[in-house]
């Protein structure tokens, strides 16, 4: 390359416009932003699964409504 | 080829940096001749050092080339963009010791170096941009205040013309005879 400092970085950095090379960092970036969302929102889906599992297991009858059915005969029976 | 350029010398910066996002490498080229001394000028007065200021000047291009397609024209002007960036790349390079060199390593473009001779240049480019700002210092306040909202802080006639509390047709005067003074203090220094 020719010319001074400023002319050899036009130079390359206008090479760099052409190619697109600035536009790949671009691409880059967005592509790392939606991985991101992606990962954030698998994780915030399975504490909500784990959570309920985890309600479910500890009461079970209420999950099911039987314990509302139980206190109900009970009732009846008295 | 020359055609191209001069087409693209009468672009806005806006048009400009469109341009560079669309892969346009003139559309780079005049906009980093039009506000290369600007640059320059504010790396030597902020460092002090003309090696310095090269380097950091090639930063602030190579980031403004990757973040050319976020520009927003409604937000601010194009130079205040760039000086922003600049303002950035100098931060960061005061807080961790060394230039930025983010934006250039990200693109694979630290090949270019500042050599000796290319000293003379930089202090060249940046005793222009000192000239050209102590001429605008000089222009009375009516046409500085024109001048500047026009070419610096790129607004239309009639955004000017309303905030100088005049007609747009006035506002056009004073730019151009504001215009015409800078033009012939240079050529006399």
């Amino acid at each position: 390359m020719s010319g001074d400092f400023f002319d050899r970085l036009e130079a390359e950095l206008g090479g760099l416009a052409r190619h697109g090379t600035h536009l790949d960092g671009v691409a880059g970036r967005d592509r790392r932003r939606v991985v991101a969302l992606i990962r954030r929102s698998a994780v915030i889906v399975i504490l909500a699964v784990a959570l309920a599992a985890s309600l479910v297991g500890e009461f079970p009858a209420s999950a099911s409504g039987r314990a509302l059915v139980a206190q109900v005969s009970v009732a009846h029976g008295l | 080829m020359m055609s191209f350029m001069n087409d693209r010398a009468r672009w806005s910066d806006a048009q400009l940096l469109a341009g560079v996002a669309g892969r346009d490498e003139r559309a780079f080229s005049a906009f980093y001749r039009r506000h290369l001394p600007m640059i320059v000028g504010w790396c030597v007065r902020r460092t002090g050092d003309p090696e310095l200021a090269a380097d950091l000047t090639a930063e602030v291009f190579a980031a403004a080339l990757v973040s050319a397609a976020r520009y927003e024209p409604t937000r601010e002007s194009a130079a205040g963009w760039l000086l922003g960036i600049a303002r950035n790349v100098l931060g960061h390079s005061v807080r961790h010791g060394q230039v930025d060199a983010r934006a250039r390593e990200r693109l694979g473009a630290s090949s270019v170096t500042v050599e000796d001779e290319d000293l003379a240049v930089v202090l060249e480019i940046a005793a222009g941009q000192d000239a050209a700002g102590h001429l605008l210092a000089e222009l009375p306040v009516d046409e500085r205040t024109a001048v500047r909202a026009r070419v610096i802080e790129e607004r239309t006639y009639g955004e000017i013309a309303r905030s100088l509390g005049c007609s747009e047709m006035v506002a056009r005067k004073r730019v151009s005879r504001g215009l015409a003074r800078l033009r012939a203090g240079l050529a006399t220094r």
